[in-house]
């Protein structure tokens, strides 16, 4: 398990709403937009951002949210597993916390 | 190879600048023409030992395994730094440009020295490594596809390569070819097969790709090959005769005689049993033999 550089296009959907998280991505070059059912722009990704996780930390198995690549450029995707694994090396109170961060920025976001 | 992504130092440009650096090392390295075993081999050993190696799903694996006498490693491990370089940190973007300047010299000489498939996609990855582009190399990656097709393209690639403007050559020399691909015409290995096994030259020349796609090589090798003049006429009484044709051969091509009241077939026998009841209705039937 390791990461994987995958080139991305304009137009692009790299993940949509009900899909499995499966993947969390960095964005290398380009720029992803993550969009709520609405259509409402949720947030802007920045190159050497990491995305696509915060659904995961608050508990979620799909996701709520579109993130679609509005110019090409590159991410680096790796297993949500990683990042499970990761947190389970957390005790009880920080990963209570993280998910209750993660719940407010879903909450402030939709 | 670690079973986990260190996303905490792969975030840390510094990090991947330095990743960066050494996949631009390495790739000059790889792309002169000859290559310096001990530069390779330093800079090989340098991305290896990169933190963030292990982070990149492959490029531990296809780094270790290039070995200077194996083309297909270099040209794995090329693909791979063209991916890499352009996806991280490029704070450092001189030394790519000065990268491309070392190689440039390198494909003309490669361009030179070229005789194989393999020297012409190792050519594209360099190609790809210049422009930081695709189009080029793409483009070869097309034209050298079509050399399984047709060996002779070779030279008109290469020529294609010399000229001024690489891109616009190889686009046009594609396009050409594509377009005859298209018309559908056999050339190359498969043309000279028929030819081997005795087709006159006229004939094989009107086979297509078409006729031929579902038949294999061997079947193309060791199945009875026949000419039948037909005439229309024949349907009165026996109306079944196309089927049984269509049924028991693959029809390779069929022209007009020149007496323009029949037509003449080349067919691929595959069921000579059925096929011998059509030989008795029609006794124009000439095996093709070399």
């Amino acid at each position: 398990m390791a990461g994987n550089i995958e080139i991305i296009y304009s137009g692009q959907v790299l993940f949509d709403f009900g899909n499995k998280i499966d993947k969390c991505f960095i964005l290398q070059r380009g720029v992803v937009r993550i969009r709520s059912r609405e259509g409402e722009l949720l947030s802007s990704i920045a190159p050497n951002t990491m995305f696509g996780f915060t659904e995961l930390l608050a508990g979620n198995s799909v996701r709520e949210t579109r993130a679609v690549c509005e110019s090409a450029g590159s991410v680096v995707s790796f297993s949500s597993e990683i990042l499970q694994d990761k947190l389970a090396e957390f005790d009880a109170q920080r990963k209570q916390l993280l998910e209750q961060l993660a719940a407010q920025i879903i909450q402030q976001t939709s | 190879m670690t079973d986990h992504f260190d996303f905490g130092s792969f975030m840390d440009l510094d990090n991947q600048a330095a990743l960066r650096k050494n996949c631009i090392s390495l790739f000059s390295a790889l792309a002169q023409c000859p290559q310096d075993v001990s530069h390779v081999d330093m800079y090989k050993s340098a991305l290896i030992n990169d933190p963030l190696v292990d982070s990149l799903e492959g490029l531990h694996s296809t780094v270790t395994a290039i070995d200077l006498n194996d083309e297909t490693s270099i040209i794995k491990s090329m693909s791979l730094l063209n991916l890499v370089v352009p996806s991280l940190n490029d704070a450092e973007d001189d030394r790519l440009v000065q990268s491309q300047r070392i190689v440039a010299p390198a494909l003309d000489e490669r361009v030179r020295l070229a005789k194989t498939k393999n020297d012409l996609l190792t050519i594209a990855q360099l190609l790809q490594w210049i422009d930081q582009s695709a189009e080029a190399s793409q483009r070869l990656h097309q034209l050298t596809d079509l050399l399984d097709q047709d060996a002779a393209i070779f030279e008109k690639v290469l020529s294609a390569l010399t000229s001024a403007d690489r891109a616009a050559a190889m686009g046009s020399l594609l396009a050409t070819l594509l377009e005859n691909h298209h018309v559908g015409f056999i050339a190359g290995d498969r043309r000279e097969l028929l030819l081997g096994r005795g087709v006159e030259e006229w004939l094989a020349n009107l086979v297509t790709n078409d006729a031929l796609s579902d038949i294999s090589d061997q079947d193309l090798l060791s199945k009875t090959l026949c000419t039948m003049q037909f005439d229309e006429e024949v349907l009165d009484e026996h109306p079944d005769f196309m089927d049984h044709l269509m049924a028991s051969c693959i029809i390779l091509t069929s022209t007009g005689k020149t007496d323009n009241s029949s037509f003449l077939f080349l067919l691929l026998v595959l069921d000579e049993a059925l096929f011998d009841t059509l030989r008795k209705i029609n006794d124009t039937v000439q095996e093709v033999r070399n």
